[in-house]
């Protein structure tokens, strides 16, 4: 039967992995839920197709469950779970390099150059994300609403075109656009 | 975008690779100056590092199902070794090899000596409980791991998850599930009401089927690894080896092999919404001047059309408008009315072809009325209307407007933030009013960003909130006139609010739909 875990103080990652460690499920389901949104937001940033975000994190999770046995308890998890999504990362890559959108070259070579930097997090920093948010709401009104569809309602760029009578292309163009406003939005706040 | 035209002409050539629009040559020309040009690599730069930003910050809140499906998925992965994996987790981390292998033998031992003796000893094959959550329960009582499951065991895993394993190697986990178990010596068959099913299947002797049969059809199993869900509707997704699904109402069967997907059920989905609608028009009459009510409420509020030259009834249902008309009941509707206001919620569905230009006055005479329920008076309020276009406004979004007890008209409205209704393109329109006051516009089964609409003092003055996914329009509906009447494509006092396109289906609920519920009514015959 699952046990309780009531007895676990909430900020003592050490004894949920250490009791994870032990074959305590409900723990690793704590671990599961606490590390989860952090982990899908690293994928995100490294695969282009946003369906396959989940799948990669459950993989991750999975693995790291099967592999418990080897992990320090001492040391942190989530860096730890990271490593073995990097693994599963590689591998998504390796089967998508048969498919001619993954096989453009400016692509390839962006993910290659994330690749050389798997430490990077640099997205996790909450003023990053605060400022994004604060930026995000002062973008003009017809931008906003693109932005927020595309990244956060999943649209993808064909139904969006297909939603404004546009083509796929303009509304990359004007997503781009909005990128740019954004990026001179948090020079700014960074600067000030 | 740029003053530099090198950084203009590379941005847009990354827009044309966004989109998959671009040539092998604009590639490569994009590459040459990435990497020839150091403005050119800052700007392309700087735009991924605000992608990757977006990316991060869409995914990183918590996804609800996430850690549920991942538990779900540890316990499917787990079979035969498992066991041996489990007795390895307990061993201190650096105990030598021999030890790990002497447990594993042991362990593998025990096992064979079990089975042998279970054989041994004559039982008949079945489930025994692998693993159980807290809440699951078999036959009304908790789920005791090991325990046999009885021939016709009723198994209810509330939120949580119940794993069972059969003598044959065969595991299922249930998920969220209510299911009934039957096992013979020769076949297995599990009947599940809602919830999901993972299952890890051996390959099976011919005539030993393992069957699930949902409120739908039926998956038979030969040997393979698949996922089946139930809701409103049966889905299936086939991990490896071949699963046969059956629709129970067609009679018709599918092989789905590894990587597939099929969905079952959908007739079934839209005839329970149909039985609870207040008002359900498919308009399927083929002619006349009539569209007949077949809400399974049985109040039989038939539309009658003004003027029937001004529409084209299609073959196979639907209904042309090509110059504005109206489509009403005759007299009042006093049981939707109490309805609404019993449940203080609303849901209008509209299944429509919108047409590229909707005006046929040169009036800004918006928003056109897809469906308002309203006195039959020029200036009387309407208790709601969905529409489309805004007066001096969009022409392409839709509008919900609402008469609560909070307010002295039908206004404030919530209206979506994109122009959804053009160009012209056959949609799901649903705007969903639940209990607490919380609306939402849903276009073909996705909930679309909206704004309230204020005008404190008329449209001059009117006032957009932020965009978001769910506005409030506060209040009760007990204002509504047990005088009013159901009007579809039209209003009752204004000639110039007629909507033109094509109506295929309307349908109205005393109740919120669910985004499951939404989503079967977009996808039927979709």
């Amino acid at each position: 039967m699952l046990r309780g875990m009531d007895d676990i103080p909430s900020d003592d990652e050490c004894a949920w992995t250490r009791r994870a460690r032990a074959g305590d499920r409900p723990a690793f389901d704590e671990l599961v839920r606490r590390h989860q949104g952090r982990l899908r937001a690293w994928l995100a940033v490294r695969v282009a197709d946003a369906a396959a975000v989940d799948d990669l994190a459950q993989d991750a999770f999975v693995i790291a469950y099967g592999r418990l046995d080897v992990f320090d308890p001492t040391c942190p998890f989530y860096p730890w779970l990271r490593g073995i999504a990097l693994n599963v990362l590689r591998n998504h890559r390796r089967k998508a390099a048969a498919q001619p959108i993954a096989e453009d070259r400016l692509h390839r070579l962006l993910d290659e150059a994330d690749e050389r930097r798997p430490d990077d997090d640099e997205e996790a920093d909450p003023d990053a994300l605060a400022r994004l948010r604060a930026c995000i709401e002062r973008l003009p009104d017809g931008a906003g609403e693109l932005v927020r569809a595309h990244y956060f309602r999943g649209l993808a760029l064909g139904e969006l075109a297909d939603a404004r009578g546009r083509t796929a292309g303009a509304m990359a163009m004007l997503l781009l656009r909005a990128r740019r406003w954004l990026r001179t939005c948090l020079e700014r706040g960074a600067a000030a | 975008m740029s003053d530099d035209p090198r950084i203009e002409r590379a941005l847009r050539l990354k827009a044309a690779v966004d989109a998959g629009d671009a040539t092998d040559d604009e590639r490569r020309a994009l590459e040459h100056d990435a990497a020839g040009d150091g403005a050119i690599a800052d700007a392309l730069a700087g735009d991924r590092a605000v992608d990757r930003l977006l990316r991060y910050a869409a995914a990183a809140a918590p996804a609800a199902s996430f850690s549920a499906v991942v538990a779900a998925r540890i316990d499917a992965e787990a079979d035969a070794p498992r066991f041996l994996r489990g007795v390895r987790r307990r061993l201190p981390p650096r105990r030598g090899v021999i030890a790990r292998r002497v447990a594993a033998l042991a362990a593998a031992l025990l096992v064979v000596a079990t089975v042998a003796w279970w054989h041994a000893r004559g039982a008949p094959a079945g489930f025994a409980i692998a693993d159980a959550s807290a809440d699951a329960l078999v036959d009304a009582a908790p789920a005791a791991i090991g325990a046999r499951i009885v021939d016709g065991a009723t198994i209810a895993c509330g939120a949580g998850r119940l794993v069972l394993r059969h003598d044959d190697g065969t595991r299922l986990t249930l998920a969220a599930a209510r299911a009934v178990v039957t096992t013979s010596s020769a076949s297995i068959a599990l009947r599940l009401e809602e919830g999901a099913v993972i299952a890890d299947v051996p390959r099976r002797p011919p005539g030993a089927d393992l069957r699930i049969a949902t409120p739908h059809g039926e998956a038979v199993v030969l040997g393979t690894r698949f996922r089946i869900s139930v809701g409103m509707t049966t889905a299936l997704a086939v991990e490896e080896g071949v699963v046969r699904l059956v629709d129970a109402a067609s009679g018709r069967a599918a092989d789905v092999g590894a990587g597939g997907t099929a969905t079952i059920g959908e007739a079934a989905a839209l005839e329970r919404l149909r039985g609870e609608a207040l008002a359900w028009y498919d308009f399927a009459d083929g002619g006349g001047a009539i569209a007949h009510d077949r809400g399974g409420r049985g109040l039989r509020l038939d539309l009658a059309l003004s003027d029937p030259a001004a529409a084209t009834w299609l073959p196979g249902g639907g209904l042309r408008l090509d110059r504005s008309t109206l489509l009403a009941t005759p007299g009042p509707a006093p049981t939707l009315v109490a309805a609404c206001a019993r449940s203080d919620a609303l849901t209008v569905v509209a299944d429509v072809t919108t047409v590229a230009d909707n005006a046929d006055d040169p009036a800004d005479s918006y928003p056109k009325r897809i469906v308002c329920l309203g006195p039959p008076t020029a200036d009387a309020t309407h208790c709601f209307s969905l529409g489309q276009g805004l007066f001096l406004g969009d022409r392409g979004v839709f509008d919900l407007r609402l008469r609560t007890d909070a307010t002295s008209d039908d206004r404030p409205s919530i209206a979506t933030a994109a122009a959804h209704a053009l160009p012209a393109r056959r949609l799901v329109i649903a705007a969903v009013r639940a209990a607490d006051g919380a609306c939402r516009l849903v276009v073909d089964g996705r909930t679309v960003a909206t704004r309230r609409v204020d005008e404190p003092t008329g449209p001059a003055s009117r006032r957009l909130s932020p965009a978001a996914d769910s506005q409030r329009l506060p209040g009760a509906l007990a204002a509504w006139s047990a005088g009013s009447r159901l009007a579809v494509a039209g209003d009752h006092g204004r000639s110039t609010r007629g909507w033109l396109g094509v109506l295929h289906r309307v349908a109205l609920f005393d109740r919120a739909l669910s985004d499951d519920e939404l989503r079967a009514l977009t996808d039927v015959e979709r």
